[in-house]
């Protein structure tokens, strides 16, 4: 028995569309109604949670395999994971992105910076040695700019249409987004056979 | 702040009550077991400057140490872990030659906070310094051998590599991102490293590999066979020769993709696991060069228990056979 969580919402439908195209059998959990925790019957037993309480249970042991963004992982202090598998869906990236005067404005103080990834922005200005405030917001980052809260911000742009609705553009591309298996470090040494399998299944080798 | 008197902060491990008793049996075996091979215990202090960890560049963060200023205006840390300050004391007694040390007790590390995890931890290991090579690594993994009953654990897996085979591959691949790659098994990203640097075989072939190099004496003679690169094949040899001369063979397997979580291994790298721990509950390795720091050329290999790990595992080994 592999035990697996599953970031809820888009990861979600994408990994379980992907699994169920490597022959993996699906139908409990597309016609799941509101439970947390299924068994499929090729031995699969699935949770469903929260981006970052996937990393917090896969860190605990209580699941082998986790299916968690790139973005969850670059945000999160913890790092003894395997991350094994980019699985090449749920592609976008971080950015910082502005009004256009951004570019070309001189600022004669420290620049504000909204972001719901702090630690993603943080890193990315020290990269740039520039001392820069970051300010947290939960959602709907864009209106950091839009209010006037901030001078730009940092967030994930997948098809870049909320920053262009709002009259905001990609100033700099951070970095590469897509959906990751990541696994448990001691999951991987009793249960081999069974996570590369599905390592093979998923890497279309088997 | 009338209820501060009945918390805790966060930091702080609970109270143990249930367990003292199997902590202490375990202690007071492993302890039998290390005084029987002639290794003296040491009773370490709670402080060492901050300084000694930094300058060794060992790989402790600096965040997870409990810090404060002395009187000195020197930084002052709550011990972090053993290795070092048993160095030190070697060091600092001017020792020469061979000397067995064994310790018990806690160290501290700074972890996050509401991740289930407290920052203070047991635990308890040898360090053998001045025997070098294969000498002083069979009568390590000897000792671990003798200890594992003592754990009281079922299915304990004992894994070893070797930091020579991990540094010459670091070299093959010249390349700053393959230690990350390496550290999360990253396969997609060992594709594209490979395509990126024109990666020929037979290295290309052996990083395909290398994440699923792990298990039983047959993957190690597998490789030993396959492997060209003589420095590879070398370090692999020599743990086959280390795994001939042991008796309990079933416990011990290899993995050849281990990358060394301490910052100064150069040879042998061991790792303990249990089914019912998410974290390692043995880990140790050769390090010959962590004497230099203090002006001294002394091999040397150590290995510690994480004994909060193993009593969690003990616990949860206990519920799954209700």
């Amino acid at each position: 028995m592999i035990k697996i969580a599953i970031t809820k919402g888009r990861i979600e439908k994408q990994v379980c569309q992907l699994l169920q195209s490597r022959g993996y059998d699906m139908d409990p959990i597309i016609h799941k109604d509101r439970e947390l925790l299924i068994e499929t019957n090729d031995g699969l037993s699935m949770i469903f949670g929260k981006a970052n309480d996937v990393l917090t249970f896969l860190e605990h042991g209580i699941v082998d395999i986790g299916f968690v963004g790139q973005d969850t992982l670059d945000e999160s202090d913890f790092h003894d994971y395997y991350d094994m598998l980019d699985l090449n869906i749920g592609k976008c990236y971080f950015a910082v992105a502005a009004y256009p005067e951004y570019k070309t404005k001189e600022f004669h103080r420290r620049k504000r910076i909204a972001s719901k990834y702090t630690k993603v922005a943080k890193e990315y200005f020290n990269s740039k040695q520039e001392d820069v405030e970051i300010i947290k917001l939960e959602g709907s980052v864009e209106l950091g700019p839009v209010v006037g809260l901030s001078d730009a911000i940092v967030d994930i742009v997948e098809t870049g249409s909320t920053l262009k609705a709002n009259g905001l553009e990609v100033i700099e591309k951070i970095s590469d987004i897509s959906t990751k298996m990541i696994v448990n470090k001691v999951s991987l040494k009793f249960k081999k056979d069974e996570i590369f399998k599905m390592i093979d299944r998923l890497n279309g080798e088997e | 702040m009338e209820e501060f008197k009945y918390l805790i902060p966060e930091e702080s491990i609970d109270a143990i009550m249930d367990n003292v008793a199997t902590l202490r049996t375990i202690e007071n075996d492993l302890r039998q077991v290390f005084v029987k091979n002639g290794y003296l215990e040491v009773l370490m202090p709670s402080f060492e400057y901050v300084d000694l960890y930094n300058d060794m560049d060992i790989g402790i963060e600096e965040e997870k140490m409990f810090q404060y200023i002395n009187y000195e205006g020197k930084r002052v840390a709550l011990r972090t872990d053993f290795t070092v300050p048993l160095a030190r004391l070697y060091s600092s007694k001017k020792e020469q030659g061979e000397k067995r040390y064994c310790y018990f007790g806690k160290v501290y590390r700074k972890e996050k906070r509401h991740k289930g995890r407290s920052s203070e931890f047991f635990q308890a290991g040898v360090e053998l310094l001045g025997k070098a090579g294969y000498e002083g690594d069979i009568e390590c993994l000897q000792v671990i051998q003798e200890t594992l009953s003592s754990l009281q654990l079922k299915d304990i897996k004992i894994e070893m590599s070797s930091a020579k085979f991990y540094h010459r591959l670091l070299k093959l691949v010249d390349d700053e991102s393959f230690v990350d790659i390496l550290k999360k098994r990253d396969l997609s990203a060992i594709k594209k490293l490979i395509e990126k640097k024109q990666i020929q075989s037979p290295l290309k072939d052996l990083l395909i590999q290398l994440p699923r190099c792990f298990g039983d004496i047959d993957i190690l003679k597998k490789m030993i066979a396959i492997i060209q690169d003589e420095e590879l094949k070398a370090a692999l040899k020599e743990l086959e020769n280390l795994y001939n001369h042991l008796n309990n063979k079933d416990v011990f397997s290899f993995d050849l993709a281990m990358t060394p979580s301490m910052k100064y291994y150069t040879g042998i790298m061991i790792k303990g696991y249990s089914p019912y721990s998410a974290e390692t509950i043995i880990n140790g390795g050769r390090y010959d060069r962590l004497m230099n720091h203090f002006h001294k050329d002394v091999p040397a290999i150590g290995f510690s228990y994480d004994l909060s790990h193993i009593l969690n595992a003990l616990e949860k080994e206990g519920e799954s056979h209700d």
